[in-house]
């Protein structure tokens, strides 16, 4: 059966959408390429789970909007996860790196193009940090740059769902459920111990030499964390890194009125962090945005 | 039969009104000639995964079973192009779901259609069966009874729960008064009032015979009119609700009118399930998604079985 799918979604590029065959399985992408390339591959590294949903338009519009401007781009579904073979008790830290270097591989082959440009969201950041695919321009979008603290908010988040219905709990709770029963369902999404422990301690790559620029941009009000801030001078000591707050908030685990109503301000909100991301990428790579 | 995975899966780009939906095909390797068309979840973040990839699961073990299957995302969402605007319970999207199932015909010749869907997208699987001249169930999870929106739904329940005397008591309450010079406030009670005044209208023209003749104007016609055109042609309908789904409450006072006599007309044809576990309006635990997919694939199997 032929697994690829080619169509035009838009002015100046080509969506292939198709499974690419891995020794792990058969791992779903999705190719914008441009027609008149004017510039190197970007990889759209997507987080998970309820993350991947609230994010996906977001990415498929960085995608197009970046493949208009003559950047051949790329996302996929990592093993376990989306539309991917696989299943979600598998999935970890490592498995996410491991796809998320066939996918470079991938874009590079089918592009001609070397990648230089990394656009990761949540734990993505973490896991495309850790595959090693040498992208001197990385784009961070509200980053996870360790896995312990990422999987502590996960958790607290159904800890303070559980308050809202009733069924009060407590961490050692979860967490002996999660040891006992090899998973734990967090609003609905499953997460399975593997998952959980591949990220106990997992941090960014130390002294990273490959990249030269990391523009974050925090779906928060906040500035960095001291933490945060440590674990990018620990990545990227010399690294040029600048950051934004987008105006927007993401409750990433909880399902808000903005799921339902895609008010225009919503999707104001998402196209001007998509803009802000696909101008960066372009000033880095000299090609007009 | 055990699922198949995503080598029996390719992907497809179809035309609905203007837009190139994206879909995914999951063919079997001993087709039955039937096919289910996913409709993907009840709102603009779930695409045609929906939650914990039950999409993907259902698809998986139906093709398993010998069913074409298709799940597709949206105009405007996920893979789809075009731009989406709000889901509204009154302007369901018929025009892709009916799309979609013209090409989950085309690309695998099936000739009879199941079409499964939750929340807003049920009530997109009902509104579109009726154009299909090849519908031969269709599987509805926690269907809406009502046609308010998200942000009218606290208004318009107000005004069906709550007398005018109440409202008036609450009008001239000092808490009310007071909050007055707070815009905001303003536009909540300005709305709320709304609500009340269209229900108090409703009410009299239900009264006077121009409407269903009973106290539930509320109940939306666009479920009550799909719903008794299937009873008649005599397609099959599940209808799935969890044991603690607000939803289901709504349902159970709106079996007071209408939707009871084309519940009771329809018999066994309309198979109303009241016992999931907890909530599953969104699928936000784990059992709930479990028990709907178990129990989807089985009355769809059992009724594609007693169709040959």
């Amino acid at each position: 059966m032929g697994s690829t799918t080619r169509v035009t979604l838009g002015p100046g590029f080509t969506t292939e959408a198709g499974f690419h065959e891995t020794p792990a399985g058969r791992l779903f992408y999705v190719w914008d390429e441009p027609d008149e390339p004017r510039g190197d591959a970007v990889l759209i590294a997507s987080p998970v789970m309820s993350e991947a949903l609230k994010n996906n338009r977001r990415e498929v519009m960085l995608s197009r909007r970046l493949a208009a401007a003559g950047r051949p781009t790329l996302r996929f579904h990592p093993i376990g996860l989306g539309h991917s073979d696989g299943v979600t008790a598998d999935l970890t830290v490592d498995s996410m790196a491991r796809d998320t270097r066939a996918a470079a591989q991938l874009l590079a082959e089918r592009s001609g193009r070397p990648v230089t440009g990394v656009v990761a969201s949540r734990l993505a950041a973490l896991s495309s940090a850790r595959a090693g695919i040498g992208a001197p321009h990385v784009a961070l979008w509200d980053p996870a740059f360790t896995g312990t603290p990422y999987f502590r908010d996960i958790l607290r988040a159904l800890l303070i769902q559980t308050v809202t219905t009733g069924a009060e709990r407590k961490m050692a709770d979860v967490l002996a459920e999660l040891e006992e029963r090899g998973s734990v369902d967090v609003m609905g999404f499953s997460i399975g111990r593997p998952f959980h422990a591949s990220a106990q301690g997992a941090e960014m790559p130390e002294g990273d030499p490959h990249v030269t620029a990391c523009h974050i941009t925090l779906f928060r009000q906040s500035p960095l964390t001291k933490a945060e801030q440590r674990a990018i001078d620990r990545w990227i000591p010399g690294a040029e890194v600048t950051s934004e707050n987008a105006e927007l908030t993401e409750a990433w685990w909880f399902h808000e009125d903005a799921d339902v109503l895609k008010s225009e301000e919503t999707l104001g909100m998402d196209t001007a962090i998509v803009e802000h991301t696909a101008e960066w990428l372009m000033s880095r790579s000299g090609v007009s945005a | 039969m055990t699922a198949v995975t995503a080598a029996a899966e390719r992907p497809v780009y179809f035309e609905a009104g203007g837009n190139l939906l994206f879909g995914m095909l999951t063919e079997p390797e001993a087709p039955n000639g039937l096919g289910v068309v996913i409709v993907q979840g009840g709102d603009t973040v779930n695409v045609s995964l929906q939650r914990n990839r039950m999409a993907v699961e259902l698809a998986r073990r139906l093709a398993g079973e010998g069913f074409a299957v298709l799940r597709f995302d949206y105009h405007g969402l996920g893979e789809s192009s075009g731009v989406i605007g709000e889901l509204r319970l009154s302007t369901p999207f018929t025009e892709d779901a009916e799309a979609a199932a013209a090409c989950l015909r085309s690309e695998t010749g099936v000739d009879g259609l199941f079409l499964a869907g939750a929340c807003f997208s049920s009530r997109t699987s009902l509104s579109t069966a009726p154009l299909l001249d090849d519908v031969v169930g269709v599987v509805m999870a926690t269907p809406p009874i009502a046609n308010y929106e998200r942000r009218e739904a606290q208004a318009e329940r107000m005004a069906r729960d709550q007398d005018l005397g109440q409202y008036v008591s609450k009008a001239l309450s000092w808490e009310t008064v007071r909050n007055l010079a707070n815009p905001r406030r303003r536009a909540i009670y300005l709305r709320l009032a709304k609500a009340k005044l269209t229900q108090v209208r409703k009410k009299l023209a239900s009264r006077l015979g121009a409407g269903s003749g009973d106290d539930l104007w509320w109940v939306s016609e666009h479920l009550l009119d799909p719903l008794e055109t299937m009873v008649e042609r005599q397609v099959p309908v599940m209808i799935a609700y969890g044991v603690d789904d607000p939803l289901l409450r709504e349902f159970q006072r709106a079996e007071q009118g209408r939707l009871g006599r084309i519940l009771t007309k329809g018999g066994p044809l309309v198979d109303v399930r009241r016992d999931f576990p907890g909530v599953i309006h969104g699928f936000p635990q784990e059992p709930g998604q479990r028990a709907f997919i178990d129990a989807a694939l089985e009355w769809i199997t059992t009724r594609a079985a007693s169709r040959t």
